[in-house]
């Protein structure tokens, strides 16, 4: 079998660079982009000016203002990174029919049939980067990591320079792992507490490290952690984004309260923006599961099932709904979260006791109606004038959707 | 000064290579020679689908919109550094 060789690309900076391409008065300047603009809002992304003054990922509005006073904050925009990271995967698709998109910003290529070696595949990759300078926006630079497993691709893919390209083979590999254990992805930092208890303080240690005492102390886990630095391939490319494992949407509330009314219209919109996206995947979920994070600590939960699957967004927002009525709140909430789990594909069997055919064909027609003449053209009463509430927000999820 | 606007505008646009290039636009009984575009995406609002054009000059950052449901042309946003 024809050995492996992987790409991995990562957009460097993304949201920032992508509104900094936009806007090029922008450019060279602390940029930082927001879910919301106001106080209590928090930065998804920022550019390499803004990351030097300390203005980070999950950094909030109020305090960035004390870090670097020069910040310019801009709303993401998820229409604009979607559209953005079409055009490069599209460029990507070009030289090979294996593309797996990993993030909004990530992706992996697999170049095994295509190339000869890596001098080929480092070819390529130089030309992507080409490419994306010349069709999509001079000011969007990326990092590209090229190896023979789909980890040490995207552990190249990490540690490379910024706008910069790594190659790493079974000849070199040694030289790059004298890191910390934290750099390798799927290392966090519970892990690599167990692993220093086990006296291994970096990869390089971790390579040499017996695979069996490490799945005795760490199950199957560290066995998979050992295969993948020492180059051992446990995983494949995907052909296509992977089908999602849940379906969610949160929000931070625009005002922390604990009024039922308020809370009621927010669950509503969130129930009905994950039931779009359920049904446009033509999926069921078994589960569905609301979150509500109290503003002084403390959170509450509350999970339903559905032994015949949640579809329309009905089905899941009733239970619920009278869930958030019937309850005790202990405080003001201050952020709402929902996510459908147990998800598959969509049946149309007729129940034994209960006929949902219709409900289901309802909903798909109101669904069309809305495809149309826009989101919210036919909805419930529950959500009109919300559409200040759990505006379109772009995740780092790792199931690539770029449905708007 | 950055401000979201929503105003109508006249645009003249070449065709080129499979693309739209705006090129000249009149706004507010002034008329602005595009220098470059910098960014292109779209967004559906139903079947509505409006092409975002991010345009500058010299001095400003402007946000072209383009409706494929009249063919109209809009003003949506401005930046300078003034």
């Amino acid at each position: 079998m024809k050995a492996k060789i992987i790409l991995h690309l990562d957009m460097n900076s993304y949201f920032a660079s992508v509104e900094q391409q936009a806007n090029p008065f922008l450019r060279n300047k602390p940029v930082a982009v927001c879910a919301y603009l106001s106080p209590r809002g928090t930065i998804i992304a920022s550019s390499a000016e803004a990351k030097a003054k300390g203005v980070r990922v999950g950094v909030g509005v109020e305090q960035a203002k004390l870090l670097e006073p020069k910040t310019i904050f801009v709303e993401n925009e998820p229409a604009k990174y979607r559209c953005v990271t079409k055009r490069i995967f599209a460029i990507m698709a070009e030289y090979s029919d294996k593309l797996e998109p990993y993030s909004i910003d990530e992706a992996f290529l697999e170049l095994g049939e295509w190339v000869k070696d890596f001098k080929q595949a480092e070819a390529i990759g130089l030309e992507i980067k080409k490419r994306i300078f010349n069709e999509v926006g001079e000011y969007l630079k990326c990092s590209i990591g090229i190896s023979y497993t789909k980890f040490l691709a995207k552990f190249a893919g990490d540690i490379a320079p910024k706008n910069g390209l790594l190659i790493i083979s079974p000849d070199n590999l040694e030289t790059h792992l004298n890191r910390e254990l934290t750099e390798a992805w799927g290392i966090g930092r519970a892990m690599s507490v167990r692993l220093r208890l086990m006296g291994i303080a970096t990869l390089a240690e971790l390579k040499a490290a017996d695979p069996i005492i490490l799945k005795r102390w760490l199950g199957i886990y560290g066995y998979y952690l050992w295969c993948n630095v020492n180059g051992r391939e446990i995983t494949v490319i995907n052909r296509g984004a992977r089908p999602p494992k849940s379906i969610g949407h949160s929000y931070c509330l625009a005002k922390r309260t604990r009024e039922k009314n308020y809370l009621r219209t927010v669950l509503a919109k969130l129930c009905e923006k994950t039931g779009r996206r359920l049904r446009n995947l033509e999926l069921e979920g078994k589960s569905a599961t609301l979150y509500l994070q109290y503003m002084n600590g403390g959170h509450l939960t509350k999970t339903i099932h559905a032994a015949d699957g949640f579809f329309t967004t009905q089905e899941f927002l009733a239970p619920l709904y009278d869930f958030i009525t019937d309850q005790e709140l202990e405080g003001a909430v201050r952020m709402m979260a929902l996510t459908l789990t147990k998800l598959s594909p969509v049946t149309e069997q007729l129940g034994l006791f209960k006929n949902r055919l219709k409900i289901k064909n309802a909903s798909r027609a109101m669904d069309k109606i809305n495809n149309r003449f826009g989101e919210y053209t036919v909805t419930s009463g529950l959500l009109f004038d919300t559409e200040h509430i759990a505006r379109d927000r772009v995740g780092f999820r790792k199931t690539v959707s770029f449905e708007e | 000064m950055h401000a979201q606007l929503n105003e109508p505008i006249e645009v003249l646009v070449k065709f080129y290579k499979a693309q739209v290039v705006p090129s000249f636009f009149k706004w507010r009984k002034r008329t602005y020679r595009v220098e470059k575009v910098n960014l292109v995406h779209h967004e559906n609002q139903g079947e509505n689908k409006i092409y975002y054009f991010s345009v500058s000059d010299n001095a400003n950052f402007f946000r072209l919109a383009f409706s494929t449901r009249d063919l109209s042309w809009r003003m949506k946003e401005l930046y300078n550094e003034g």
